[in-house]
C-alpha cells in the first residue's frame, strides 16, 4: 500500500533511529492496513468477511494504541493519507486474501522495529503484535518467511 | 514502548541501566581499539543471549533434518522450506555485530528437540514454544539490533505455528 502522492522512496527505519520513528512507521502501517481491509473485504465471499472486519478491528485498536504511546512522549501522530494504492488489483477473493497476508506480514516487521526500540515492558507488547500479525498473515495464506516483510 | 509513563518504573529504569551498560562496554571496546590494537577484554553483554538462541535455532534444524529423513514427498519439501528458514535465522544470529569481546560461537552438531516423524500439530506446538522463547530472549537482550532480529524470529516462528496448523 503506497501513497500516490509521495514517489519518494521512504526506507524502513531501523531500530537504532529510535522509538518515536518506529511508532510513527508502524502508525503509518497500521493506516495502510485499516485502509486495506476496507477496501479487500468487498471481495470476499461472505462467510470470510466477518474474519475481515475482526482483523480490521485488531488494527483500529492497534492504531490506536499506537496514536496514545505517542501522545505519551509528546510526539504528534501523524495522520493517515487520503488514499493508498494497493500493489495490485484487487479484483477478486483470491487478490483480496494476498493483499489481507502482504499487509500482516509487512506489520510483522513493524512490530519487531517497535520492539527493538523499546524498553522490556514496550518490548513485550509489540512483539506479542508482531506474533499477531504473523497469524493473522498465514490465516489469509501468506506463506512463512524467515525474515517477514523484508523488502529484497 | 513507553518510556516516559510512570507506570512501568522497573522496566523503564532497567532500559536505562542496559542500555548504559551497553554505552560503557562500547566505550570501553574503543578504549581497547586504542590501547591494545583491537583487542577488548569487555564480554559482550549479549553472548549468552545470542548463543542461546542459536543453540535452539541449531536444536531444531536437527530436529527438522530428523524429520525430513523420515518424510516422503510434500511433506519433506514443506519441511525443508521451514528447516531452511531456520538455517536463515541461525545466519543472521551468527552475523550480528558483537560489543566487545566474543566466545568462540559453538558449533557443536545440536540434539534434536524430538525424532522421527512429527505430526502438523506437533511441529505447530513446537514452533510457538520456540516463538516464545525468542520473545523471551529479546526482552533480555540490551543490543537493539539483537532485540530486533530476536523480534522478528519469534514473528517468523509464529508464522511457522500457524502455517502447520493450517497443513
Amino acid at each position: 500500500m503506497s501513497n500516490p502522492a509521495d514517489d519518494s522512496p521512504r526506507p524502513t527505519p531501523t531500530a537504532s533511529d529510535g522509538l518515536p520513528a518506529a511508532l510513527q512507521a508502524a502508525l503509518a502501517a497500521t493506516y495502510a492496513a485499516t485502509y486495506a481491509y476496507g477496501l479487500l473485504g468487498a471481495q470476499l465471499p461472505p462467510e470470510e468477511r466477518q474474519r475481515a472486519r475482526d482483523d480490521l478491528d485488531a488494527q483500529r485498536l492497534l492504531r490506536q494504541e499506537l496514536r496514545s504511546t505517542l501522545a505519551q512522549l509528546d510526539q504528534q501522530p501523524q495522520t493517515p493519507q487520503a488514499l493508498y494504492t494497493p500493489p495490485f488489483a484487487i479484483t477478486d477473493a483470491a487478490s483480496a486474501r494476498k493483499l489481507a497476508g502482504q499487509v500482516e506480514t509487512g506489520l510483522i516487521r513493524s512490530w519487531a522495529v517497535v520492539a527493538g526500540a523499546s524498553d522490556t515492558a514496550g518490548r513485550d507488547k509489540a512483539i506479542t503484535h508482531a506474533r499477531a500479525c504473523a497469524k493473522r498473515a498465514v490465516s489469509w495464506g501468506a506463506q512463512p518467511q524467515a525474515f517477514p516483510g523484508a523488502t529484497t | 514502548m513507553n518510556r516516559s509513563s510512570g507506570g512501568q518504573p522497573t522496566a523503564t529504569s532497567r532500559a536505562i541501566t542496559r542500555r548504559t551498560a551497553l554505552g560503557m562496554a562500547v566505550g570501553a571496546g574503543a578504549i581497547g581499539v586504542t590501547a591494545l590494537s583491537g583487542c577488548s577484554d569487555t564480554p559482550d553483554p549479549d553472548e549468552a543471549v545470542r548463543s542461546a538462541a542459536m543453540n535452539e535455532e541449531r536444536a531444531l534444524i536437527a530436529t527438522y533434518d530428523t524429520a525430513i529423513a523420515a518424510a516422503t514427498g510434500e511433506q519433506a519439501k514443506k519441511l525443508q522450506l521451514i528447516r531452511d528458514q531456520h538455517a536463515e535465522h541461525l545466519t543472521q544470529l551468527g552475523a550480528l555485530p558483537v560489543a566487545g569481546k566474543s566466545a568462540s560461537p559453538s558449533s557443536s552438531p545440536a540434539a534434536p528437540l524430538a525424532t522421527g516423524q512429527l505430526n502438523a500439530d506437533q511441529l505447530a506446538t513446537l514452533e510457538s514454544e520456540q516463538a516464545s522463547a525468542r520473545q523471551a530472549s529479546s526482552l533480555q537482550a540490551v543490543s537493539e539490533p539483537l532485540a530486533m532480529t530476536l523480534a522478528l524470529i519469534a514473528g517468523s516462528e509464529q508464522m511457522h505455528a500457524s502455517w502447520w496448523q493450517t497443513s
